[in-house]
């Protein structure tokens, strides 16, 4: 089985050496990608310097772009497994051990790293998303997610081919609700996260609201208009 | 407002309600490009089931037939489209040069590394 560790990454100079040097010195065991999502800073410099398995895309796609072309790659590759990490470095590749074994116990399609398994959200604007959207996949599929927003994720092959090769599979909440009502199994695992240390958060004040208005509309409407393909 | 008009409302409201339907079943369409088609459907639909919704608006407008809102309505909502559309379209249009512009950089690198071998590769033996 091997697995394929998939870093996004929009202007991370700052973190992407930290994180990438992490994973090659303590977790070996993992191949690992940077998609370079045409960042405006020195992200593809430091890459190519320091020789970095780099998937370089030419223009800005956004998240969703660089999560499908990361995709292709693992497919391309024959990878089995895909995780999805973040390159701010608030991601610890240890729980990536967790995820994989749940992922073989209970023959989990995708295994998202929660921060809220077993601990509390705290009450914050950022959180009331989170529940938000939490409570619509509840109501949707009848199935708890802690953490829906949570970009930590693994993936098994029958999901790579469908996030890297189907429109409308966004690593995004409403694709996961749809997923499950599709009958793919969705597992969680406790992980802690790191608060950002560099650069800034991809969603700002209008960003956010226009981004809970298409996980809205994706759950409690969208997503009953898709055609489900069985398991 | 006439009979014929809701009538005609609620045929454009099905039919364009069950297209967009059709393209999100065969993956044609994203997510974001449907919200207002699905909304624009609501709308017309609503207008055609409760005409008093026309009524009230055209008074508060001052315009004299609820026939009229319906049309200015539509105008509206046409101009909105235009204008994303016009906004995109231009986005669409900046990406483009982006990328044509990138991928010749990046050719013309490849190209200067193949060079460089080229060279290297004659230069050994002596």
């Amino acid at each position: 089985m091997k697995t394929l560790i998939l870093i996004p990454a929009y202007n991370e100079a700052e973190s992407i050496e930290h994180v990438v040097d992490n994973i090659t010195n303590n977790f070996p065991q993992y191949d690992y990608v940077v998609v370079n999502d045409g960042s405006s800073d020195g992200t593809r410099k430091i890459c190519k310097e320091r020789g970095y398995n780099l998937l370089d895309l030419p223009a800005n796609l956004g998240l969703a772009g660089a999560i499908k072309s990361g995709m292709k790659y693992a497919n391309f590759c024959q990878y089995d497994r895909v995780v999805q990490i973040d390159g701010d470095g608030q991601h610890d590749p240890q729980y990536i051990a967790d995820m994989l074994e749940m992922m073989d116990r209970d023959d989990c399609d995708i295994v998202i790293g929660s921060r809220f398994v077993s601990k509390k959200k705290n009450l914050s604007m950022r959180m009331f998303g989170n529940n938000l959207i939490e409570f619509l996949i509840l109501i949707t599929t009848g199935k708890k997610i802690t953490d829906p927003t949570s970009g930590m994720r693994l993936f098994n092959k029958k999901m790579i081919k469908k996030f890297g090769y189907n429109t409308n599979y966004g690593p995004e909440p409403d694709t996961l609700a749809f997923l499950i009502n599709s009958g793919v199994r969705v597992g969680e695992v406790q992980v802690e996260m790191k608060e950002r240390e560099f650069g800034t958060s991809y969603l700002s004040f209008t960003r956010s609201v226009l981004y809970m208005m298409h996980m809205v509309y994706g759950i409690l409407i969208f997503q009953w208009f898709r055609r489900k393909d069985k398991r | 407002m006439s009979t014929g008009l809701r009538i005609a409302l609620l045929i454009a409201a099905l039919m364009s309600g069950l297209f967009v339907i059709y393209r999100i079943r065969r993956s044609k369409v994203r997510l974001q490009d449907t919200l207002f088609w699905i909304f624009t459907v609501i709308v017309l639909a609503l207008l055609g089931i409760f005409p008093r919704i026309s009524f009230w608006a055209a008074g508060l407008l001052g315009i004299q037939s609820p026939a009229n809102f319906v049309y200015l309505l539509m105008i509206a909502l046409l101009l909105e489209k235009l204008l994303t559309l016009s906004i995109q379209h231009s986005q669409m249009e900046e990406h483009y040069v982006e990328l044509a512009a990138e991928l010749a950089l990046r050719c013309k690198d490849l190209e200067e590394q193949i060079e460089k071998l080229k060279h290297k590769g004659t230069d050994e033996p002596e």
